[in-house]
């Protein structure tokens, strides 16, 4: 009779070990839906304030530009940040004489000084080779948040009193192309200085909250 | 004055990439009482936005033991898309490391002994979804006891020179999912028995183990195991008693 209990019972731990081990799935909990992690990478994008402007030719006349002349600059460069990221934007400037019929001319575009405002931007200390004179580059100290926008660059043209006969009549041309580099942060002095060295090619000085201290070609 | 159209780039880090001071998202909870496994919060990690070449970002989910009894907690990471660029490329690569609690599930630098995070992805390559070949399905994260927490992370770094102008606005995304399971109790069983009338004692111990340092859920193997012994001592009691009904029969 013993050996029959035991027998039964081993029979039943059989049995109860098949079905244990196949309803096990049933004790585990699952999440009926994912978490997700959505990824986004930022926009960089900057465009002039106000879009393109018509071009403005200044005459060298005895009415409209003389020599030792400085003129006060209205819409002189202004770039606003269009992108999802704060963004350096520096500015380069092409200046040039040309004709009455726009042509351009070999006139010393060195005579054609740019006075720029010089509390929110700075020049670089040499520039590009094969441009002296024509070209210049200028940098906006501080990164321009998203939705925001640069002061404006230029204040003043001016003309050197020296400036001889073969001028007159002559018009002065400035043109400019800006672009941007995105600001990683004020923690990030590293990656911001590599990141303008790779896309402009020169040494940026940066102070403790990311801005432009001075820039080296 | 004559202004010029302007041009945009989206510029890189010429050298290697930095880990820079990161993006902490706010904790999502996965929460398991002891029978369900739920959200407390948002569903939806943040963190990886406004991506820029070189810099990290994190993102955090919180795994909750509310339950009454020590807990298992399993995990799946997949990639469903990588971000994806212009004329479809995908191919930069990324610096990824998961943690749970301290512990390295990817991305662990034996040099340093930190999880510095992996390389992903690259030239010619599927870029993130590369990592989906690298991670095994629902390995084990966490082991809670109740009322403890653990901190899942996820930290990406897109490459700073090969995520160039092509991946500005790209998205992409990340799935987890979670199982949860009780941690079963490790049980001790002695069993005495008396045989042909003098004291025997026969002690056999049975010790469940559970082989969930896997993450396998399947312990069927060991209910087959118990199934096997009772089967072997079911036998040896059957040939005992054949052979006592055989000795019976030859005494008389």
């Amino acid at each position: 009779m013993k050996k029959r209990v035991l027998l039964m019972g081993l029979a039943a731990v059989m049995v109860m070990g098949a079905v244990v081990g196949g309803s096990l799935a049933a004790g585990q909990a699952s999440a009926e839906n994912p978490v997700t992690a959505p990824l986004a990478a930022a926009t960089l994008n900057i465009e002039w304030t106000g879009g393109e402007s018509d071009p403005v030719a200044l005459t060298v006349t005895d009415k409209a530009l003389m020599p030792a002349d400085k003129i006060n600059v209205k819409d002189g460069y202004k770039v606003d940040n269009t992108g999802s990221v704060d963004s350096y934007i520096r500015v380069t400037v092409t200046k040039y004489w040309a004709d009455a019929d726009g042509k351009t001319t070999d006139l010393d575009a060195a005579n054609i000084e740019l006075g720029l405002n010089s509390a929110d931007w700075i020049k670089a200390e040499k520039l590009f080779e094969g441009n002296s004179g024509e070209t210049e580059v200028y940098y906006y100290k501080y990164p321009v948040p998203a939705g925001q926008s640069t002061s404006e660059l230029l204040e003043i043209i001016g003309i050197p009193a020296s400036l001889t006969n073969e001028y007159a009549g002559m018009n002065v041309h400035l043109e400019a192309v800006a672009d941007g580099v995105q600001f990683a942060g004020a923690d990030a002095a590293d990656l911001n200085a590599s990141g303008i060295l790779a896309s402009w090619g020169v040494v940026a000085q940066l102070d403790a909250s990311g801005n432009l201290v001075s820039v080296t070609e | 004055m004559k202004k010029k159209l302007i041009a945009s780039l989206f510029s890189l880090a010429l050298s290697a990439v930095f880990a820079l001071g990161c993006f902490a998202a706010g904790a999502d909870k996965v929460v398991y009482d002891g029978t369900n496994l739920t959200y407390s919060g948002s569903t939806q990690m943040s963190g990886f936005t406004q991506m820029i070449p070189g810099k990290t970002y994190t993102g955090t989910i919180t795994l909750e033991n509310t339950g009454n009894k020590a807990a298992y907690f399993y995990m799946d990471t997949s990639v469903v898309s990588t971000l994806i660029g212009a004329s479809n490329a995908k191919d930069t690569g990324y610096t990824v490391s998961l943690t749970c609690g301290g512990n390295t599930l990817y991305g662990y630098d034996p040099a340093t002994g930190k999880a510095t995070g992996t390389l992903v992805g690259g030239d010619t390559t599927t870029g993130l979804e590369e990592l989906n070949k690298q991670l095994e399905e629902y390995p084990l994260v966490a082991t809670l006891d109740p009322g403890q927490t653990a901190d899942v992370v996820l930290s990406i770094t897109p490459d700073a020179t090969a995520t160039n102008v092509s991946y500005m606005g790209a998205e992409g995304k990340i799935e987890f999912r979670f199982q949860a399971a009780d941690v079963p109790d490790v049980k001790t069983v002695v069993t005495t028995e008396t045989v042909q009338g003098a004291p025997n004692v026969v002690t056999q111990v049975r010790t469940i183990v559970v082989s969930a340092q896997t993450g396998d859920f399947n312990i069927i193997a060991v209910c087959a195991v118990v199934v096997v012994l009772a089967a072997i001592v079911l036998l040896v009691l059957t040939k005992k008693k054949k052979k006592e009904e055989a000795s019976d029969a030859q005494n008389k």
